[in-house]
């Protein structure tokens, strides 16, 4: 009878503690330095990929204030001068979506509240062979960015087959096989 | 001797220099993708690469980081604390393991593997921990699969799977010296170093060496004191992996042991004993269109030397075995939502020596396997995935049969082939970011060991003018396991933790616990040991029998949190409860699990301090008594409910440099937890130092 009562106290305990976290949602900034943490880690697990240090364009909508905003925001978590992340140094160029790859940069954080440019950022993906990353995973889910990536309140991330096959880059399978991909 | 290492892999250094290589991806880098995901990723589910939340089995990992804070100088001490996992203790380094219950000496229903090679013995069917070549410091993590999963890892992994993961030579730089001492004379040193060239090679190497006295107090008075081995073990162990290509390596690691200890055999007997084990194991990994490729070839020696148990000293019990291993995987995505894996497997096992047989006699099995696993992403929040195996043991003698055992069976009787399907199948249902619950069901197989097969042990006494056999018994079944389970885990962010639950059944069919029953005897013998007697030689055989079956219902709880920065705790229970049909030996060998098994833990971490407390505690169970004869059943002893307190505290001196305090069963001079030796407080003094 003890250990039944201790079982069901253990039981309640759980389900105590669960009880608030069910249904809670996600709030604050629309890219967290957890989840750059996670990108740039993801990095290393595209062939051709070089190491060292990375040079992120943060693309906006320039008729989307949201947007604008958000890649201030990024611009602000990165720093003017770069800064670590996963062990690697990376800087940060604000750049609005027609200008995105003229500088021979290789990967794109694309900020949200971009669907009307989605065509756009994607032409010039494709055309410079560019990583495009966001943390709009709607942009993975209509095959425009190429990856998707999200730390809380769990670490999510989503592949672009047809994004990353217009970019020309190759994920390893051990990423693929532990990952979502989208045709 | 850093130095000399390096000397020593020049010419392979030279060599992998010249290869073609330049800035890459990481492949392969189970390491790194455990970084990211925040969280351990096993292979050790399905084979294919997994995040641990996600694997459609109750699996558990104990960290780097959790061996350490335990304290544990071995891998049992280091797993006590799991959840489900029954740590038995009959010597100072003899330990048996058992999952969800069914412990016992020489404990046969789990399978052991480090990085994938089988370190579970086939002679005697069971894992000697102390023979185990790797350091403590050199494990990534323990990897525990609660349940069957033979479909994976095919024969033997019947009640559930222990994969010991070591760290990867080409991406964890590990180096570190260390060493403690402790009563008992307990004193052990070991050394750890990695070499990294080019990001192509990398090599890990490991020595170490462990002594002390055996526990002194026995509870068996009829046990002579003095007699048992003190313990020692020495190993060395090299993991070499090569980046062939950006998309492929080659991975060598080979390994010696050492180990003297005292050991309760499956016959209730203490025994002293040597094993001597060799290995060599080479990987090869490629990333190719058509998926993750794999191929590993492995071959294990193991020599065991029984130096006479303390009742009957000069028995001829050592035993040979050689184990060669190849399988080729393949791990591949149709689609974007269907992940499969296919593969082979070829195992030759030979065994000979005295328990075999006379000189020339050698008993083997030719393996073959095919297996199939199909992991189906069916949306965000469901997956399911499915493993088939099947396994077809061709099982051969030759040499010549001792006389005695010759009453029973020829070796004609040894051409047998058997041939058995097993599977699992997890549905996996992730309800929210924070919830996980599982539906599980599989099959789970373990063979008979050689031993079990095609022993041989003469005489092991006599009855009057007649002596006594221990024979093998070809005609034995598979064990078969059946589990059904159900689980939830819930991420608790208020404190930084989690619960889960697990309810399971098992069902345990032809079970065939290590030991024998009386297969044969003289007429004469009838008034002594029974009606049965029979058999027209002179002598009394005592053989291999599965013995009934067996059913397990329980349920794990577990909660773990952290307050603060630095508070950290733990705490689980397992509640089980067996219902046996046992029909062929007077001593029921499946009671052997206590209803109730729970772990506590309390730590505390603070600048250079680090400091833990564990609490285990189970409640009474049986064991069978040593009797000192073939013949006579063990009677049933009780063993009393128990807690055990182990604690730690560490200091760093500087970046590099800890020393520690450890102690084991603290709460008695000495415990009554096995019908082996006592259990000794224990209390060590380490140095761990990092260069």
């Amino acid at each position: 009878m003890l250990k039944f009562r201790k079982t069901v106290a253990l039981m309640l305990m759980g389900a105590a503690l669960c009880a608030p976290s069910l249904g809670s949602a996600q709030a604050g900034p629309m890219v967290t330095d957890k989840d750059l943490q996670v990108a740039v880690r993801a990095f290393s697990f595209v062939y051709g990929m070089p190491k060292g240090d990375i040079t992120i364009e943060v693309v906006y909508d320039p008729d989307n204030a949201s947007s604008q905003a958000e890649a201030q925001e990024l611009g602000k978590l990165i720093g003017t001068s770069g800064g670590t992340f996963a062990n690697r140094q990376v800087k940060a160029k604000i750049v609005p979506v027609a200008q995105m790859g003229g500088a021979g940069d290789k990967i794109a954080y694309i900020t949200h509240g971009m669907q009307s440019k989605y065509d756009v950022m994607a032409q010039h993906a494709t055309a410079d062979k560019m990583l495009t990353f966001s943390t709009d995973f709607q942009c993975v889910d209509t095959q425009k960015c190429v990856m998707g990536v999200e730390a809380d309140p769990a670490i999510k991330m989503e592949i672009s087959r047809a994004a990353s096959t217009a970019s020309g880059l190759e994920f390893s399978q051990a990423l693929k096989l532990m990952i979502k991909e989208v045709e | 001797m850093r130095k000399n290492f390096k000397s020593l892999i020049t010419s392979v250094v030279v060599l992998t220099a010249l290869m073609p290589h330049h800035a890459q991806a990481q492949s392969i880098d189970y390491s790194s993708l455990q970084t990211m995901f925040g969280e351990p990723v096993t292979t050790g589910a399905t084979g294919s690469p997994q995040r641990v939340s996600e694997a459609p089995v109750d699996m558990q990992i104990v960290t780097a980081d959790d061996i350490r804070r335990t304290g544990a100088r071995n891998i049992p001490e280091a797993l006590r604390g799991v959840s489900g996992v029954n740590v038995s203790q009959t010597g100072r380094e003899d330990y048996d393991i058992g999952i969800r219950g069914y412990n016992q000496a020489y404990s046969h229903n789990i399978l052991v593997l480090v990085n994938g090679r089988q370190v579970y013995l086939d002679d005697y069917g069971y894992t000697n921990w102390a023979s185990i070549p790797v350091q403590l410091t050199e494990i990534k993590q323990i990897e525990i699969v609660k349940g069957p999963n033979t479909a994976l890892f095919g024969f033997n992994a019947a009640d559930g799977v222990i994969n010991i993961v070591t760290y990867n030579p080409l991406y964890d730089t590990v180096a570190t010296v260390g060493g403690a001492v402790g009563t008992g004379d307990y004193r052990d040193a070991h050394v750890v170093d990695s070499v990294k060239v080019n990001d192509v090679v990398g090599v890990r190497i490991s020595a170490g060496a462990t002594a002390a006295k055996d526990f002194s107090d026995n509870v068996n008075a009829s046990e002579p004191a003095g007699v048992f081995t003190d313990p020692s073990k020495q190993a060395i162990n090299i993991d070499t992996l090569f980046q062939i290509t950006p998309k492929s390596q080659f991975r060598v690691e080979a390994s010696t042991s050492q180990a003297h200890e005292s050991d309760m055999t499956a016959f209730s007997f203490l025994t002293n004993d040597r094993y001597d084990t060799n290995s060599v194991k080479t990987d090869y990994e490629a990333d190719t269109p058509l998926g993750l490729v794999k191929a590993t070839a492995y071959k294990n020696w193991l020599d065991t030397y029984f130096d006479g148990d303390i009742f009957n000293p000069g028995i001829a019990a050592n035993v040979s075995n050689n184990v060669s291993v190849l399988q080729l995987a393949d791990t591949f995505k149709i689609g974007v939502n269907n992940t499969f894996r296919i593969q082979g497997e070829y195992r030759h096992n030979v065994a000979d020596g005295p328990v075999i047989g006379p000189v020339g006699a050698a008993l083997q099995e030719n393996i073959k396997s095919v297996s199939a696993m199909w992991d189906w992403r069916i949306n965000d929040s469901w997956s399911w995935t499915n493993s088939w195996r099947i396994d077809s043991l061709d099982l051969a003698r030759s040499g010549p049969l001792d006389p005695n055992v010759a009453l029973l069976m020829t070796d004609n009787d040894f051409n047998r082939t058997i041939t058995r399907p097993s599977y699992n199948s997890g549905l996996v249902w992730k309800a929210t970011p924070v919830d996980t619950f599982r539906l599980n069901t599989a099959s789970g197989l373990r063979m008979a060991s050689l031993f079990d097969f095609g022993a041989r042990i003469t005489p092991v006494a006599s009855v009057g003018p007649f002596p006594v056999t221990v024979a093998g018994n070809p005609n034995d079944d598979p064990t078969s396991v059946t589990s059904y389970e159900v689980g939830w885990d819930h991420k608790v962010k208020p404190i930084d933790g989690m619960f889960k639950a697990d309810a399971f059944m098992e069902k345990t069919d032809d079970a065939l616990p290590t030991g024998g029953n009386l297969a044969a005897c003289p007429a004469a013998l009838a008034g002594v040991l029974g009606p049965g007697c029979t058999s027209p030689g002179d002598a009394v055989v005592v053989a291999s029998t599965n013995i009934g079956s067996s059913k397990a219902v329980g349920a794990e709880f577990e909660l773990d949190g952290k307050i603060d920065k630095n508070w950290s705790w733990g705490v689980n229970d397992t509640v089980e409860k067996i219902f046996n049909h046992q029909e062929n030996q007077a001593y029921n060998t499946l009671e052997q699990t206590p209803v109730n098994l729970t772990n506590v833990h309390l730590g505390y971490q603070n600048g250079p301090w680090e400091t833990d407390a564990y609490v285990y505690y189970n409640t009474p169970f049986h064991e069978p008594e040593p009797t000192g004869s073939f013949l006579l059943a063990p009677q049933a002893a009780t063993m009393p409910s128990h807690f055990n307190l182990s604690a730690r505290a560490g200091y760093k001196i500087n970046d590099s440099t800890t020393v520690a305090v450890t102690g084991e069963s603290l709460q008695q001079q000495n415990s009554l937890t096995s019908t082996g030796l006592e259990t000794a407080r224990q209390v060590f003094l380490s140095l761990e130092h990092s260069f």
